[in-house]
């Protein structure tokens, strides 16, 4: 290290080892395939190199089996000169028969090649002209003929996978280890996957050497934020300015709410009896009969006092009254008569005049049982007292 | 593609104005499984004619694989709804709902467009400057995790700042006195309302309880639009270090030597 670094000196090198050989936690979403769910893992397993501690000889040190695969992960991109020999590799156990190998060899090729366009994606974004950049256009032809031969490894091995040849062996191969759980299918499936990752990428570098040579190249640096807040306190944007930046690169609402048939599934329950409704009724028919309460007129029966005695107290919300049970008759849901009540309060049979509903953007969030939220804008229902009267439920 | 896709597709992205095919941190949303089918099988064609509508509104839809962009799950694609740099957004956002919800107590709509400003840059100072991070480093959304402790702390500085310099300095007395005049919990319940908003718009995301980053769709809105808007406001170089020099906390951190304001080729 001091060979090649002449100017550092050993505090910096011990420095660096301390830094390299220190764990730290790294946590990150596992797909537990056999649950069909995530979960969230860590790992301190990330130290990268290790000291070496016999007989006291501290200053020995060497890298960890996480360094050197973090080591081989990085230069993969680097190599990717060398990788058509990797996808080379993929027509051989098609040859020998070796189909177990397959799915193992196109990942580490597919992880490759996403490194590689994720490097150049990285350049792109970069501004000026740097070593990188130098280095791909430099070799710019070698790389897209080696993308080439890429492509045509994996072409061939997708031809050689269609041969009555080839799939005799598969059928023989499979025979021999059953319960595998590998078929042609599979194997095809993979290598078109394959196939397309790497068009992509051969698009991209194409895309990259046009951009990297375009005189009109606009790539935006660093920008120092904090001085530009700082700078709008001595000459600030008008309203209107501040309103294009908001409109343009800030928050951006919907001016009203869209509400999609989905988000009222299972919220609402049927009342309409398909039946019925398609039976004329004749007026006068039902006169003289013995009228049931609807099941509006339960509700507010139920909990007006409740309702009356919340709201004298001070306002409340859609959400808070789903808190106080009022949702509920027993254990009956009654949701769709609570939210009759927030829409329309005179069915409380007060003056409607003396309850005022306001609108609260976006602060509903609430549980209504197990499986059921509601969630988005919140309605506040408050009392409003009038002078001299008496605010009692009449 | 038909009709009946493209208003489902339209929905879903008003509400979302993302579709991830197979989310990298998150349970999928309803129907989003069936859009992305929708989207993969209709293949360029299909995008561009969704493009098309979408034009006529002021709005882009860019597809995004995992050669493309780090962050993706391997075989994912995502789509993402952005503000087309080139046109004037739809008028059926709303700037006012984003100010009514920047306000405290009785602010008026000047007050509330004034913080949500300068919140605003300093939220971008976490996710750029402070990073090293180039406008145009869109993958860089993957690696701009912060906490909500650390914006509010940040804002707390740059009040701090305002406030050391004073009016004698020459600040514009009317932003310096919305800026100044707060009390108690104010910053940390603006800061709040901010990131509820920027999340709501998917430009941030709610990592964890108190950790926000960029969305994909944010980095991909800052990098196209900044040097056709925020630029052009910018105050020029000179006048910057002058008001800079004023300022000791930011001279201090010698930043001194960052690129300003931008370079192109």
């Amino acid at each position: 290290m001091c060979g090649r670094h002449g100017s550092l000196n050993d505090d910096d090198v011990q420095l660096v080892i301390s830094y390299l050989s220190t764990p730290t936690e790294v946590y990150f979403i596992k797909d537990e395939l056999t649950k069909d769910q995530l979960r969230v893992a860590s790992t301190k397993d990330t130290a990268l190199i290790e000291r070496r501690s016999i007989r006291g000889q501290t200053d020995l040190c060497r890298l960890t089996q996480r360094g050197r695969l973090a080591i081989t992960l990085a230069k993969a991109s680097h190599n990717w000169l060398y990788t058509h020999h990797d996808a080379d590799k993929l027509m051989t156990a098609l040859l020998y028969g070796e189909f177990h190998d397959i799915p193992k060899q196109c990942a580490s090729l597919g992880q490759s090649i996403r490194a590689f366009a994720h490097e150049i994606t990285r350049t792109m974004e970069q501004p000026g002209q740097n070593e990188v950049i130098a280095h791909f256009l430099d070799r710019g032809n070698q790389y897209l003929d080696s993308i080439r031969k890429v492509q045509t490894a994996v072409q061939n091995a997708r031809e050689q996978l269609g041969t009555a040849d080839v799939r005799e062996r598969f059928n023989q191969w499979f025979e021999q280890n059953e319960g595998v759980g590998l078929d042609l299918g599979m194997i095809r499936r993979t290598l078109d996957e394959l196939m397309q990752t790497v068009e992509r990428l051969s698009r991209r570098f194409s895309a990259f050497l046009h951009q990297v040579t375009d005189t009109q190249r606009e790539v935006v640096g660093a920008i120092p934020f904090e001085k530009a807040a700082l700078a709008f306190v001595f000459q600030p944007p008008s309203l209107a300015v501040m309103d294009m930046l908001t409109g343009n690169l800030g928050a951006w609402l919907l001016e009203m709410c869209f509400g999609a048939p989905e988000d009222m599934q299972g919220i609402l329950r049927a009342e309409i009896d398909r039946h019925q409704a398609s039976q004329p009724k004749v007026f006068g028919e039902d006169a003289g009969a013995t009228r049931e309460r609807t099941v509006m007129e339960l509700f507010v029966h139920e909990h007006r006092d409740a309702m009356f005695s919340a709201l004298k107290a001070g306002p409340v919300r859609l959400g808070t009254a789903l808190t106080m049970g009022w949702a509920k008759i027993g254990d009956q849901c009654h949701l769709t008569e609570l939210v009759g009540v927030y829409s329309a309060p005179s069915w409380l049979g007060h003056g409607t005049d003396s309850i005022q509903l306001t609108l609260k953007p976006g602060s509903l969030d609430a549980r209504v049982d197990g499986r059921t939220w509601l969630a988005g804008d919140d309605i506040e229902m408050q009392l409003i007292q009038e002078q001299g009267g008496n605010n009692e439920p009449e | 593609m038909n009709l009946n896709d493209m208003g489902q597709l339209h929905a879903f992205l008003m509400r979302y104005r993302c579709i991830e095919s197979r989310p990298r941190s998150r349970k999928l949303r309803r129907n989003e499984s069936e859009l992305a089918g929708i989207l993969i099988e209709a293949g360029a064609e299909g995008l561009e004619k969704m493009n098309h509508f979408l034009a006529g509104q002021g709005l882009d839809l860019i597809e995004f694989t995992d050669t493309d962009m780090p962050g993706i799950t391997t075989g994912g694609r995502v789509w993402v709804l952005a503000r087309s740099p080139e046109a004037t957004p739809p008028a059926f956002f709303s700037i006012d709902q984003v100010m009514t919800r920047m306000k405290l107590r009785d602010d008026t709509r000047e007050i509330a467009a004034v913080w949500y400003l300068h919140i605003w840059l300093i939220h971008l100072a976490l996710l750029y400057t402070h990073k090293g991070r180039a406008v145009s480093a869109v993958s860089g959304y993957l690696d701009s995790a912060f906490e909500e402790e650390t914006l509010i702390q940040g804002v707390r500085d740059h009040i701090e700042r305002v406030r050391s310099i004073g009016l004698d300095a020459g600040a514009e007395k009317r932003v310096y006195e919305i800026l100044t005049d707060e009390r108690g919990t104010d910053i940390a319940k603006r800061v709040r309302a901010f990131l509820g908003l920027m999340v709501d718009s998917g430009l941030l995301g709610c990592a964890d309880s108190g950790v926000y980053e960029q969305t994909l769709l944010g980095a991909v809105e800052i990098s196209q639009s900044f040097s056709r808007t925020l630029q052009h406001i910018l105050p020029d170089e000179d006048a910057l270090s002058n008001i800079v020099n004023l300022s000791a906390p930011v001279a201090e951190k010698g930043e001194e030597e960052e690129a300003w304001p931008e370079e192109t080729e």
